[in-house]
């Protein structure tokens, strides 16, 4: 079979990204705006994990963005994609921060910096988007709304326990054994489509 | 190694409420145990998965805005800055003699500095000034504003083997493997000196070449055939990647060929009762046809059978699996070489022959396109036609075990079902697929099938393949019911996945569609392009009928 070119319909997602930082580097500083609405959620997913709140996520990925402008020259396409890229500034950018803060907060930064070089455990972010998205049908209403109420809601644990009826130390550990369930949930469903 | 502590320090660290010595004491946890490690680093991404998906639109079109007012406020500060910092470099040269007057001059400069740069806009909340040591951007013009998303524009592309070409310039087929056509013409002498033939030879030209472009050839020799010239009888015209060629018979009969396109044994009606006729090994073929007599059509021979015109404008393409011809004007008879089988073809409406596929008429209604299973030409040993009472028309198309994951690329996979039709590409179409899955279990694991429509751009990038540039789709949510129902995209199960896969064609004309296993045991009924169908159908509701079935 002869080998198709796969450019048909339209450029990959990579080179539409290009396009916008040529665009950007020429001096059309609304083509960012662009690469921002695109890249926003890899970069939310990157840190998500190594924030202490929504506020604090929001606050790093707007300093991530806002630094990798400053950085789109160093940008060298020949050395690969851009997301990796602009994944690791937002690292970066977040470790600058917690370097900022006092000296015990910087415990598990390296956890930041492991996530840079890594594999990730789950591994594309929106292919795992999906598999989690099936994982949440499969946990029945009680659950379904604590997850709800910690992430869409921004809820604490001592909050949803009084709304639960529980204490917060059990609600904690309610919370904890879900993000398992739902973690080996995920890996589960990966490990199913994607190849050796 | 899990431990109550572990689970507790983890618990807290997510929540965000780990206090110093606890994430001291989690660190150490971490470093002594890897596979805490890898569970923590699991958690992590998914927490930020949850975040991603606790994200309303608000947040994101908030975070642009944010994003881009802090660039501008930025790049405002560190225009003013270069500004200032160039003025007083300037200043000392102009100033005079006087020492004092100097450091004074120096100083009510860094004043005005200070003053001005005062005078910026705060930075709002949330919002950190960077100092990223780069150079500063030129301003900007005035900015156009955001565009809006859509299927982008189509290119012209090669094909691969097995594709049905599309209207010129077509791009080039690869060669098939040798075979002869159904009915071979024997070629005459090229240059006919008869001592004294009772019977003059006919020596009229067959037509004359009136157009062509760099690569047409005689027969696929290395001569070049030039303009003006005349084709001798019997003799054939083969074009190169990038060629063109024209040939008018004397009654205004006109073909035109395409790119890698060869014929053989042209030859104009040699007696009566024999029209014209000729053979098209591969590639593609225009023909404007001038009225034949009733018993001396033009024939046109293929590898997989031959078309009889009468009088038309027709299309014939030709490659090595099948041969496909679509009729704009008049009538056109298809007899298949296989067993014989024929078709009558009317204006608007397109064929396929091929040794196992229906040769029946079917509409160029550029806005339903309907692919039943039985349509499906099976290519390796993926794929079979199943004989199932719940499918449109009782034969559905059944995926058996593959070696590849769903996730892996289609490009060099060897088995498949491979559909050709005639689209249009000034339209959208809806893509659906009506589907059911015949195993039972994880409905994880018996819910998709990959579809890859050629030469089209969509309105989805399936996220099976990351950042690659896979223009496939892995459709889902074929689980969601025991029974056959319509899905598009990639589906949660039992949830609407939204807008569904809609693609758009780069040339109007004949399309390839194909379908790949990423699960066993799914049927397959039909596969249903449509301008119109915006919203998932009725799971009962069966494919719209075929014009002419």
């Amino acid at each position: 079979m002869r080998e198709r070119d796969l450019r048909e319909g339209g450029m990959t997602r990579d080179d539409e990204l290009r396009a916008r930082i040529r665009k950007v580097l020429s001096g059309d500083q609304d083509a960012y705006a662009e690469i921002v609405s695109s890249c926003q959620d890899a970069v939310r997913a990157a840190l998500g994990g190594y924030c202490r709140s929504t506020g604090e996520l929001e606050d790093a990925c707007h300093k991530a963005f806002v630094q990798a402008y400053f950085k789109l020259s160093d940008y060298d396409p020949r050395r690969g994609a851009f997301l990796p890229w602009l994944l690791a500034v937002a690292r970066n950018a977040m470790l600058e921060e917690f370097r900022r803060e006092k000296a015990e907060t910087r415990r598990l930064q390296r956890y930041v910096e492991r996530a840079s070089v890594r594999t990730p455990v789950l591994g594309d972010v929106e292919l795992a988007t999906q598999a989690l998205e099936r994982c949440l049908t499969e946990i029945d209403g009680a659950d379904a709304e604590i997850i709800r109420a910690r992430y869409r809601e921004d809820r604490t644990c001592e909050e949803i326990a009084g709304t639960l009826g529980k204490t917060a130390v059990a609600t904690r550990k309610l919370m904890q054994r879900l993000r398992e369930r739902l973690r080996a949930c995920v890996e589960k469903r990966l490990a199913a489509v994607q190849g050796s | 190694m899990s431990s109550p502590e572990l689970e507790e320090l983890l618990a807290l660290y997510f929540e965000g409420a780990l206090d110093d010595a606890g994430a001291a004491r989690l660190e150490a946890l971490l470093a002594a145990d890897p596979r805490a490690r890898g569970r923590f680093e699991g958690l992590a991404e998914l927490e930020g998965l949850l975040r991603v998906r606790a994200t309303n639109e608000e947040t994101r079109d908030r975070l642009v805005g944010q994003v881009t007012e802090s660039v501008r406020q930025e790049e405002r500060r560190r225009a003013l800055t270069h500004r200032v910092m160039d003025t007083l470099r300037k200043s000392p040269s102009t100033a005079p003699a006087s020492a004092w007057y100097g450091w004074a001059a120096a100083a009510a400069a860094a004043i005005v500095l200070i003053v001005l740069l005062a005078r910026q806009e705060p930075v709002k909340p949330n919002h950190t000034a960077v100092a990223a040591p780069q150079p500063v951007p030129t301003p900007p013009p005035t900015p156009p504003p955001l565009p809006i998303p859509q299927i982008p524009p189509p290119k012209t592309l090669p094909h691969e083997s097995a594709t049905p070409l599309q209207v010129p310039p077509a791009p080039p087929l690869p060669r098939p493997d040798p075979a002869p056509a159904s009915s071979p013409p024997a070629p005459p002498p090229t240059v006919p000196p008869p001592p004294v033939p009772a019977k003059p030879p006919d020596t009229r030209a067959v037509a004359i070449l009136i157009e062509k472009s760099e690569g047409a050839s005689l027969d696929g020799s290395r001569d070049l055939i030039r303009e003006g010239s005349e084709l001798p009888p019997g003799r054939g015209l083969e074009t190169a990647a990038r060629g063109l060629a024209v040939v008018h018979f004397p009654d205004r009969t006109r073909l035109e060929l395409g790119p890698e396109t060869a014929l053989r044994g042209i030859s104009d009606r040699e007696k009566k009762g024999k029209g014209k006729r000729l053979t098209v090994l591969r590639g593609t073929l225009s023909a404007d046809v001038t009225r034949q007599p009733a018993d001396e059509p033009l024939t046109i021979a293929t590898p997989h059978g031959e078309v009889r015109v009468l009088g038309t404008s027709l299309r014939v393409s030709v490659d090595a699996a099948q041969t496909a011809v679509s009729v704009k004007e008049g009538r056109v008879k298809l007899i298949r070489a296989k067993d014989g089988r024929s078709a009558d073809l009317s204006a608007g409406h397109y064929a396929i022959l091929a040794p196992d596929l229906d040769p029946s008429s079917r509409s160029m209604n550029a806005e339903e396109v309907v692919l039943l299973a039985a349509q499906g030409r099976i290519v390796g040993e993926e794929w079979k036609a199943v004989s199932d009472r719940r499918a449109s028309a009782g034969v559905a198309l059944e995926a058996g075990a593959t070696a590849f994951k769903p996730a892996e690329h289609v490009r060099a996979r060897p088995s498949y079902v491979n559909f050709t039709f005639f689209a249009s590409a000034d339209r959208e179409y809806r893509v659906w697929l009506r589907a059911a899955s015949q195993a039972t279990g994880d409905p994880w694991n018996r819910d998709l099938v990959t579809v890859d429509a050629w030469h089209a751009g969509a309105n989805l990038k399936c996220p099976y393949f990351g950042t690659s540039d896979q223009t496939c789709v892995v459709f889902g949510g074929i689980s969601s019911t025991s029974a056959y129902s319509w899905v598009s995209g990639f589906s949660a199960q039992g949830k609407d996945a939204g807008a569904p896969l809609t693609v758009r064609f780069a040339q109007t004309g004949l399309q390839t569609l194909r379908l790949y296993v990423a699960h066993p045991s799914i049927r397959v009924d039909a596969v249903w392009l449509s301008v119109f169908q915006v919203t998932r159908p009725p799971a009962r509701q069966f494919p719209p009928p075929l014009e002419g079935k």
